[in-house]
C-alpha cells in the first residue's frame, strides 16, 4: 500500500489532482472520499474523464471501476526495475507541459544570441561582402525560426 | 565556415527535436483530455 497521485481530467479541461492509496497486489488505486463525491457529481454533466495515476515516476493510465476504484494497466513502462536506454528516455515519453515551455525558452535564448550577434556583425561590418551577406542573413534567419518556434512550444496549450 | 551558417547548423538538431517533442507531447496530451467516449 502507498500513496500516489492520482491526476483527473475531464475533456472540458477540469482538471483534478489528489493523492490516492495503491494496492499493488490487486492493481488497484483507492481515490479519496471527496474525490469520489466529486467525481459522481460530475460524472452527471460531464463526458468520462481520463484518470492517470503517478507511479514510481510514470504516469499510468488507470481505468475507473463501477465500486468507484480505479484500476491502473500494464505496469511495465511504469515499473521501477524498468530501465530504458537513451532512446526511450529521449523518445519513448511525451513532453510535459512544463517541458514545452521550457524549450520555448530555449529558444527564445537563441533568438536573443542571434538578434546579438545579427546586430554585431551589422555594426562591425565595414565592407559588405558576400560572405558577411549570408552571415547576416542566416542570423536573421535564425532570429525569425528560434522566435516563432518558442512561441509556438509555450502558448499555453 | 560561415559564423551564421554554423549557427544554424548547430542549432538545426536541438529545434527539429524539440518541435517533434513538443507538437507530440501536445497531440498526446490533446487525445488524453479529450476521451473518445462519447456524451
Amino acid at each position: 500500500m502507498e500513496i500516489v497521485e492520482v491526476l483527473v481530467e475531464f475533456p472540458s479541461g477540469m482538471v483534478i489532482s489528489d493523492r490516492a492509496t495503491y494496492f499493488p497486489e490487486i492493481g488497484q488505486v483507492q481515490p479519496s472520499e471527496r474525490l469520489v463525491f466529486i467525481f459522481e457529481r460530475l460524472t452527471e454533466s460531464e463526458a468520462p474523464p481520463t484518470v492517470t495515476v503517478l507511479l514510481a515516476g510514470s504516469e499510468v493510465r488507470a481505468d475507473v471501476r463501477v465500486d468507484g476504484n480505479f484500476e491502473v494497466g500494464p505496469l511495465e513502462a511504469g515499473s521501477p526495475t524498468h530501465q530504458p536506454n537513451i532512446l526511450q528516455r529521449l523518445f519513448g515519453h511525451d513532453w510535459t507541459r512544463d517541458q514545452r515551455q521550457q524549450f520555448g525558452r530555449l529558444c527564445h535564448s537563441f533568438t536573443v544570441v542571434s538578434l546579438v550577434g545579427a546586430a554585431g556583425i551589422f555594426h562591425s561590418a565595414t565592407t559588405w561582402s558576400a560572405g558577411e551577406l549570408l552571415t547576416e542573413a542566416a542570423l536573421i534567419f535564425a532570429v525569425v525560426i528560434t522566435f516563432l518556434l518558442g512561441m509556438n512550444s509555450m502558448n499555453g496549450d | 565556415m560561415n559564423l551564421g551558417l554554423f549557427v544554424l547548423l548547430l542549432m538545426a538538431p536541438i529545434l527539429v527535436y524539440g518541435g517533434y517533442m513538443t507538437n507530440r507531447g501536445r497531440k498526446h496530451e490533446r487525445e488524453r483530455r479529450h476521451s473518445r467516449v462519447p456524451r
